[in-house]
């Protein structure tokens, strides 16, 4: 089938979004001093950055993962006023700008506001630590992986779980060999997007966690720092940020096409 | 296995015999499926009870799906898309318990049994659709459920393959206890003994098929394909005796032929039966005395009740046939039917 042709004057708009979007990236690769990359990526505070970002960004997917599965299970069933309140929950970080994030992490989290209080009395103190990054960090990047494995759960249709069920089997295999392998796709590539999503936090992290060498200075924060000092550094830990970006997206889209056909 | 519910409604009172299977018909809306729900457990009665061989599953004490013993097959054969053919088969088992050896042993002889065993290592995206659904009948029989619940499962499948499919299906539920939601006649006669008629949410009529088929007021099985039935017993492969006396001939089902002395089945089309105020003589190889008991316009053609040697006939007639040959209500007729319009089934 051919369908009707788009008019030819679109190209003109396509364009200046394709330079738009294009350009920025060009014009960074330019500038990459590539005979100095090995050096400048392999000084103590790149390194402590990359390595940093990279352990909390794990982690932060595995929280995402272990948290995050479960709320969207029993969202994707839910209906009515709780379940939209739950929703509109699990999704505002998504829209909240960073910072503001942040500040809400700091005030319920922070050593002197009565929560975090209590947890510094009882030895657990979070802000400003690496731990406080991987909050800050699922905060924003768990809602990515509830939405995407909620909205898969909610269109795959209910009669394979039924089936599972007149089977014989219990709601735990259920879950465990029909309804998370069914949704698993949805799965990676929900993660991934948490995983980017984590990988680019910068406001939530700066304000809630800071910016502490080898402890909280995560990559972004390391190149906002370099770029006023160093731009050669900043504009090669850029290079490792796109590189990751683009194989993430490649992992999302590979599985967002769905590894099985329906039958 | 006992039913006794009520809810959306529905308020059923069903006893089902059995090692046999039961036909569920009834028009649309008439609370078919949500009785299978209610069996399955995927709806809860809001009273009442359900019983499955002396165990109460639902009522006083609510058993979960998972722990009825029950199979459920739909239209959507619903096999899992992520483990190949014979690891759905193999499903059921596993679920209970079964080693993976034994699961494994029982899926391929599931699959065989439905004529499937060579497409074990397939995955459900690359099965035709009569494929999926013997594979799903598989899956369905390999946990040895006490009652086998069917909904409509031949309703998704192209006419040639829901014949074959059909068949598979009457063979490997024979002796088992089944419910079966049908609007197939052929799948009454051929899969189930016992029917049960539901209306508005009610049993309306139930008994062993070839009675209630035999029976001129069970007027919803009549309607249930717009084809005229009789029933009978064979005298031969082509020929059906409805009554002493009164013999059909017609052509036999080649997948279900008749033969002499067996209980049969004959299917007319209201279409196929012209009618004479006296006897035509001529090719038509069916004569039969026929007597008008009514008549009912249905836009471009009339269709015309009469009744055969005590059994109800219709026959579609212009309205300008009906006007030149006078018909009126308790006029008698002959009935002319060529042998070729009528499709005999034994059983």
């Amino acid at each position: 089938m051919i369908r009707p042709p788009l008019p030819r004057w679109l190209l003109l708009p396509v364009t200046a979004a394709v330079v738009f979007l294009g350009v920025p990236l060009v014009a960074l690769l330019a500038r990459v001093p590539w005979a100095r990359l090995p050096a400048l990526l392999s000084a103590p505070a790149a390194l402590d950055a990359f390595w940093l970002s990279l352990r909390t960004c794990a982690l932060t997917t595995l929280v995402a993962l272990v948290l995050g599965l479960p709320l969207a299970l029993l969202l994707s069933r839910g209906k009515g006023r709780w379940a939209a309140a739950g929703r509109t929950l699990a999704t505002v970080p998504m829209v909240l700008p960073p910072v503001v994030a942040g500040l809400a992490l700091l005030v319920a989290l922070g050593r002197r506001e009565p929560l975090g209080g209590w947890l510094a009395a009882s030895g657990v103190d979070v802000a400003f630590t690496t731990t406080a990054v991987v909050i800050a960090q699922t905060f924003v990047a768990m809602p990515y992986l509830v939405v995407s494995v909620e909205g898969a759960l909610r269109s795959t249709p209910d009669d394979y779980a039924i089936a599972a069920a007149t089977l014989g089997a219990s709601p735990t295999t259920v879950l465990r060999r029909v309804s998370l392998p069914l949704v698993a796709p949805a799965v990676a590539s929900g993660a991934a997007l948490a995983f980017a999503r984590a990988l680019g936090e910068f406001g939530a992290t700066l304000t809630f966690a800071g910016s502490l060498q080898g402890t909280t200075r995560t990559l972004p924060l390391e190149i906002y720092l370099q770029r006023e000092v160093d731009s050669d550094t900043a504009i090669a830990l850029s290079v490792v940020l796109i590189t990751i970006a683009a194989l993430l997206v490649a992992v999302t889209a590979r599985f967002s096409r769905g590894a099985w056909g329906q039958p | 296995m006992r039913a006794a519910l009520a809810g959306r409604g529905v308020d059923l009172t069903l006893d089902v015999a059995e090692g046999c299977v039961t036909a569920i018909v009834g028009p649309n809306g008439a609370g078919k499926t949500s009785l299978l729900h209610l069996v399955a457990g995927l709806a809860r009665p809001t009273s009442g009870s359900v019983r499955i061989a002396d165990r109460e599953v639902a009522g006083a004490t609510s058993v979960p799906v998972h722990q009825r013993r029950v199979a459920l097959l739909t239209q959507r054969p619903a096999l899992f898309p992520h483990l190949d053919v014979l690891a759905n088969v193999a499903f059921g088992p596993r679920a209970v318990g079964s080693s993976a050896s034994d699961a494994r042993t029982r899926a391929v002889a599931e699959l065989e049994a439905v004529g499937c065993g060579d497409l074990a290592s397939r995955r459900p995206q690359d099965l035709s659709g009569g494929q999926a659904q013997r594979v799903a009948i598989a899956r369905a029989l390999a946990t040895d459920p006490d009652v086998v619940l069917l909904d409509e499962p031949l309703a998704g499948l192209d006419i040639a393959v829901a014949t074959d499919v059909r068949h598979a299906l009457a063979a490997r539920l024979r002796g088992r206890t089944a419910l079966l939601v049908t609007h197939e006649l052929l799948d009454v006669w051929t899969i189930a003994e016992q029917v049960a008629v539901l209306e508005g949410g009610r049993v309306v009529e139930s008994g062993p098929v070839a009675e209630l088929l035999a029976r001129p007021t069970s007027t919803f099985l009549g309607r249930l394909s717009g084809t005229n039935l009789f029933t009978g017993t064979a005298l031969s492969d082509t020929v059906l005796q409805i009554a002493p006396g009164v013999n059909l001939h017609g052509l036999p089902d080649p997948d279900q032929p008749l033969a002499a002395g067996m209980a049969g089945l004959a299917s007319v089309q209201p279409a196929a039966v012209a009618l004479h105020l006296s006897d035509p003589g001529g090719s038509p190889r069916n004569h039969l005395a026929a007597q008008v008991t009514g008549i009912e316009p249905r836009g471009h053609y009339v269709r015309v009740n009469l009744t055969v040697a005590g059994q109800p006939l219709a026959a579609d007639l212009t309205g300008q046939a009906v006007a030149e040959l006078g018909l009126r209500h308790g006029l008698a007729v002959q009935a002319a039917i060529k042998a070729t319009q009528v499709r005999l089934y034994g059983r």
